[in-house]
C-alpha cells in the first residue's frame, strides 16, 4: 500500500493535526492508498509471470489467449507459457506445436512421450528429453479404405492414468489442431490390444497402468 | 492487500466510500453519530467521497481495459483496433427484407429507389424500397427494403410490415415476405471472439480460427464488408475443408467460383488467408431455415422497468421487446445449430429463455412452437420466422 495515510496527516499545519481531524485526514487517505494500491493491482495483472500478477488476472488473460490450463498444472509454469502464447499461436495447426501444448497440460503427471501419426503410418514422436523421432508404423488400413487421408491420432505413453475429462482433452486438441482435421475424440485405453485399435475406457480414473501403456487420446477422422 | 480483479473491475459507490470513511474513524475511537448533517467535516467526507468515487470510476476502467473480456465496449473497440488490428468492429446495422406489393386496384405505379415507405404498425418501425420498381393491375412485385433506422428497433418478422406509409394508394396489399433483422453494435463477446480468430490467423498453418477470420473479414471489390457473423467449418477427413458462411439476416449471394459475387469474395479470402498447401477449402453459403416462434408468457403487472419502454400497451410493449430480442437470438445462432446432448439443435429451452430474458418480471414461458429441438442439418442456420405470441400480465396484489 502506498504511504500517502501515514504522511500527509502530518504535513499540515498544527490545527490540522488536533485529534478529530486528524482522523479525519488519515482516514480519507487510507481509502486513497487503496485506490492507489488497487490501480497498481490492475495494472500488474495485465502482465502475466509479473510480481503481482495473481492467478486470477492470469486465467483472464489465459482466456482471451484462448490458452487452457491443466488441470494440475501450475500457475507460475502456466504464466510463462501463457508469456510465450503469441509464438505459439502462431505456430497453431503444426504437428509439433500440438505435441508441446500436450505436454504442457500434461506436465503435472509427468513427463511422457506423445506420438502423432496420421493414416499412412507416419508418427512424430515427442520423446522425454524433447527430440523429435519421425519413423514410420502400420497404415491404418480402415482410414485409407475410406478415404480418409487426415485421420490423425495422438498417443501418449504415461505409467499413470491422468484424471481428465475426454471432453477436456478433445478441447485442447480442438484448439491446436488444422482446420481440415476433424475431431472425433475418445479418451480411450488400448492396454494389452494392437495400440492402433484402441478399446473405449470410461470411468478408470485413478488405475494405474503399466509402463508404456498407450494411453490416452484418439484424434481421428 | 490483494483484491480480486472481479472487486477491481467494479467501481466503488461515494456512499461505500463514505461508510468506508465512517468506519474507519469509528475506528480510532471517534463517534460520529453526533455529528451534526451539516457540519464541516461531514461536509468534507461527503464531497471527498463523490471525488474518490470518480477516481475508483477512473480506477475500475483501468483495471477492466487490461483485459479483452472484461472491459466495457468502448474499451473493448480500442483494445480490438491497437491490439488486435481489427477496425471494421460491427456497429446498428438497418434490417434488410423483401416487401411484396400485390396491386388489387386500378392504378398503374412505378418508383425509383428510396421513394416509397412502408410501416410495421406494430412497431412502428419505418421502411424504404432499395430497388425501383414498377407493376400494373392485377400484378405483384417483389423487391428489396431497408429500414430507416439502426438497431434491433427495425427487426420485423415475415408479414409484420403490411402497411404503406407513403405515397397514398389505394387497393395495393404490402406485405414482408423475409424477416428484417436490425442489429445492434457487436457485444463484447462477439469482439472477443472476433480476437481470439484474428490472433488464430497469424499462423500459417490453417487452424479454424483462420478460416473464422478469412470468412468474417471479406469485403467487396468497393471495400464495403460482406457482413459475414456465421462461419462454421468441417472436417471431413478427405483433405478438404467444407466452409459455411452466413450473415446475420441471411445467406452469403452468389458463387465460390465467382469472385465478382460476395460468396466469391469469401472463398478468396479464405484461399488466400486460411488454406494450406495440400488442403482444399470449399466454401458455401449457409442455408436459412425460419424458425417460427408461437409463445405465450406470465409477467407481473407492477413491474416498472417494462413502463419505461416506448409506446402502446404493456402487451405490445412487451411482444415487440421479446420480437426484437428472438431476433438477435436467431442471428446470434451459430451455423449447424448447437450441440449439447444432441447436435444440430436450436433448443426450445433456450428460445424459451430469450423469451424471458427480455423483459424484467417474467416468471413463465410456454412454448407451442417449436414443440421441441428445432433441428438443423449441416450448414444450415436458423433465421427469424413468424411470431406469435399471448401476454399474461398478471398482477401481485393479493398475493405477498
Amino acid at each position: 500500500m502506498t504511504p500517502f495515510h501515514s504522511v500527509v496527516p502530518y504535513l499540515g499545519p498544527g490545527w490540522i493535526r488536533r485529534r478529530q481531524l486528524f482522523t479525519v485526514t488519515w482516514a480519507i487517505f487510507v481509502i486513497v492508498d487503496v485506490l492507489v494500491d488497487m490501480t497498481v493491482q490492475a495494472i500488474r495483472r495485465t502482465f502475466p509471470g509479473a510480481v503481482g500478477c495473481l492467478p486470477d488476472g492470469i486465467l483472464q488473460l489465459a482466456d482471451e489467449m484462448g490458452l487452457r490450463k491443466g488441470p494440475s498444472e501450475e500457475i507460475e509454469a502456466f504464466a510463462t507459457r501463457l508469456s510465450l502464447a503469441h509464438d505459439a499461436i502462431a505456430r497453431k495447426g503444426n504437428t509439433l506445436e500440438l505435441l508441446r501444448q500436450i505436454r504442457a497440460y500434461f506436465q503435472a503427471w509427468g513427463v511422457f512421450p506423445i506420438d502423432f501419426v496420421d493414416p499412412f503410418g507416419r508418427r512424430t514422436r515427442l520423446e522425454v528429453d524433447n527430440t523429435i523421432i519421425k519413423d514410420s508404423i502400420a497404415p491404418d488400413a480402415l482410414s485409407l479404405s475410406l478415404g480418409l487421408i487426415t485421420r490423425c491420432r495422438v498417443y501418449m505413453y504415461s505409467g499413470t492414468r491422468v484424471p481428465v475429462s475426454e471432453n477436456d482433452v478433445y478441447q485442447l486438441l480442438d484448439d491446436w489442431v488444422a482446420g481440415h482435421v476433424r475431431l472425433a475424440g475418445s479418451v480411450v485405453h488400448a492396454g494389452s490390444r494392437v495400440w492402433n485399435e484402441p478399446e473405449l475406457l470410461w470411468n478408470l480414473e485413478g488405475e494405474t497402468w503399466n509402463v508404456d501403456a498407450p494411453i490416452v487420446v484418439e484424434v481421428n477422422t | 492487500m490483494n483484491y480480486s480483479l472481479q472487486d477491481l473491475v467494479k467501481p466503488l459507490t461515494a456512499e461505500e466510500i463514505r461508510e468506508a470513511i465512517y468506519t474507519l474513524i469509528a475506528a480510532n475511537g471517534i463517534v460520529t453519530t453526533n455529528w451534526q448533517p451539516w457540519s464541516p467535516t461531514k461536509v468534507l467526507i461527503h464531497v471527498v467521497s463523490v471525488v474518490l468515487a470518480a477516481f475508483s470510476v477512473l480506477v475500475s476502467s483501468i483495471a477492466a481495459g487490461g483485459f479483452l473480456g472484461l472491459a466495457s465496449r468502448p474499451w473493448a473497440v480500442l483494445i480490438a483496433r491497437y491490439r488486435y488490428g481489427i477496425t471494421d468492429i460491427r456497429t446498428k446495422s438497418l434490417a434488410t427484407t423483401n416487401i411484396q406489393l400485390t396491386n388489387n386496384g386500378v392504378g398503374v405505379y412505378s418508383a425509383a429507389s428510396g421513394e416509397w415507405t412502408f410501416k410495421n404498425p406494430a412497431t412502428g418501425a419505418l421502411y424504404v424500397n432499395t430497388e425501383p420498381f414498377a407493376f400494373g393491375i392485377g400484378e405483384s412485385v417483389t423487391f428489396s427494403a431497408s429500414s430507416v433506422e439502426a438497431g434491433s428497433i427495425a427487426t420485423s418478422e415475415v408479414g409484420a410490415i403490411n402497411v404503406i406509409d407513403s405515397p397514398a394508394v389505394s387497393g395495393v396489399v404490402c406485405t414482408n415476405t423475409t424477416s428484417a433483422v436490425g442489429l445492434e453494435d457487436a457485444s463484447v463477446g462477439e469482439i472477443v471472439a472476433l480476437c481470439l480468430a484474428r490472433r488464430d490467423a497469424r499462423s500459417i498453418n490453417g487452424p479454424r480460427g483462420a478460416y473464422l477470420w478469412a470468412a468474417q473479414t471479406a469485403t467487396r471489390g468497393d471495400g464495403s464488408p460482406i457482413g459475414v457473423t456465421r462461419v462454421r467449418t468441417y472436417a471431413p477427413g478427405d483433405g478438404t475443408v467444407p466452409c459455411y458462411v452466413a450473415t446475420a439476416t441471411g445467406a452469403v449471394q452468389g458463387f465460390a467460383d465467382q469472385p465478382g459475387t460476395d460468396l466469391g469474395r469469401v472463398a478468396l479470402n479464405i484461399q488466400e488467408f486460411a488454406e494450406t498447401q495440400s488442403v482444399e477449402s470449399r466454401t458455401y453459403s449457409g442455408e436459412p431455415i425460419p424458425l417460427a416462434v408461437v409463445y405465450e408468457l406470465w409477467m407481473w403487472a407492477d413491474d416498472a422497468a417494462v413502463r419505461t419502454f416506448p409506446g402502446g400497451t404493456i402487451e405490445e410493449k412487451v411482444k415487440r421487446k421479446v420480437l426484437q430480442d428472438l431476433g438477435s437470438f436467431c442471428a446470434a445462432a451459430p451455423i449447424g445449430g448447437f450441440n449439447a446432448d444432441d447436435s444440430n439443435r436450436v433448443y426450445d429451452d433456450a428460445i424459451a429463455t430469450a423469451i424471458a430474458k427480455a423483459v424484467p418480471g417474467v416468471y413463465r414461458v410456454k412454448l407451442t412452437e417449436p414443440s421441441g429441438p428445432f433441428i438443423l442439418g449441416p450448414g444450415q442456420f436458423p433465421i427469424l420466422g413468424a411470431v406469435a405470441g399471448t401476454v399474461n400480465v398478471v398482477s401481485r396484489k393479493g398475493l405477498v
